[in-house]
């Protein structure tokens, strides 16, 4: 071996020498088999969310249609009921069981002025919003 | 060896497409590829043959539960040896055990031959283990740096990657720990090799 001038290939010739190590004979073995037993209980353990898609679906649908029904409600304008067209709550309130049902309105006292329904609504999309990015920080988190 | 590697020498990508195909077995052939120099991370951190055996495949397993994950913007080996490298910091910590390293002294480069020598004279099991025992004095990130850099022979960049150190940082280190390490080594061997010449 031809004599070594500097640090640089001094420590290369120690790290070298050094030598690396060597797991036990099983190794392989005893990994492939943790890694099969994973393999086996991802396939049985399927993601799930614990809201459906049709879940958030209903849940959006009936969010807005409550927002729309307030805002349309409570505005003096309340032409955009009837381009909405309400002729089937019509057609239900015509029935005359209902009828009695339908004139007991345990709400009639209760208002929202338009400055709450607003609010309400945009803290309702700002609280979605912070949970969205919420979920994605602590996804991020905890990969590597 | 195992049932498992009969496959030709492919590219790692393809074994890991492999396995999130589906196909387990491509699996082994990475662990096979990689399995001494995760050990061998492992060990210099943690510097117990059971636990380093327990992080190393514990980062194979972690490693194929997030396979997934895996972008490619940086080699296979960098991640994973970053896994093993975060692992055995965690054994670590969880042990408390962090070994103060050595103070450097002044080095004359002019003695580096005669350190060659002394290596030389020494029987090849006893020059192992003198210069492990002296990595052992080094800092943890210290000994995966060297170990990276002239072992793996994995550019700074790459490095930098595995330990979360920016590339300057890493330069640095190199340089500092390639004088302690000498320095040490000086220092075990002289006594040592006063006999034999």
């Amino acid at each position: 071996m031809k004599p070594i001038k500097n640090i640089e290939e001094i420590t290369k010739y120690i790290i070298k020498e050094a030598q690396i190590e060597s797991p036990s004979e099983d190794f392989l073995d005893k990994v492939m088999n943790s890694v099969k037993l994973e393999s086996k209980l991802s396939l049985t353990k399927v993601y799930q969310p614990l809201i459906s898609k049709s879940a958030w679906l209903l849940m959006i649908t009936v969010f807005f249609g409550l927002s729309i029904f307030m805002f349309a409600g409570n505005s003096e304008n309340s032409y955009v009921l009837s381009k909405v067209g309400v002729s089937f709550f019509d057609k239900i309130t015509s029935i005359k069981v209902l009828e009695n049902i339908s004139s007991i309105n345990v709400f009639k006292n209760i208002h929202f002025s338009s400055t709450f329904t607003y609010s309400f609504i945009f803290f309702s999309i700002l609280v979605m919003l912070q949970l969205y990015f919420i979920k994605n920080y602590f996804n991020k988190q905890n990969s590597i | 060896m195992s049932s498992y590697i009969q496959m030709n020498t492919k590219p790692d990508e393809y074994y890991i497409e492999q396995t999130l195909n589906g196909n387990v077995n491509a699996f082994a052939f990475l662990v096979e590829k990689y399995k001494h120099m995760v050990y061998t991370l492992a060990i210099r951190i943690v510097k117990n043959k059971e636990e380093a055996e327990e992080v190393a495949q514990d980062s194979f397993v972690k490693a194929f539960k997030n396979l997934e994950k895996f972008k490619g913007e940086s080699k296979f080996s960098t991640w994973l040896y970053k896994i093993a490298y975060y692992g055995s910091l965690d054994v670590l910590k969880k042990n408390k055990r962090f070994v103060n390293s050595e103070n450097i002294d002044d080095f004359n480069e002019g003695d580096l031959g005669n350190m060659q020598d002394a290596l030389e004279y020494l029987h090849e099991k006893e020059r192992k283990k003198v210069i492990n025992d002296a990595l052992l004095k080094l800092n943890e990130d210290e000994r995966i740096i060297l170990t990276l850099y002239y072992f793996e022979d994995l550019p700074v960049k790459e490095i930098s990657k595995v330990v979360n150190l920016s590339e300057d940082n890493i330069k640095t280190k190199l340089f500092r720990s390639r004088k302690k390490l000498t320095t040490i080594l000086k220092h075990v061997i002289e006594p040592r090799t006063v006999d034999l010449r």
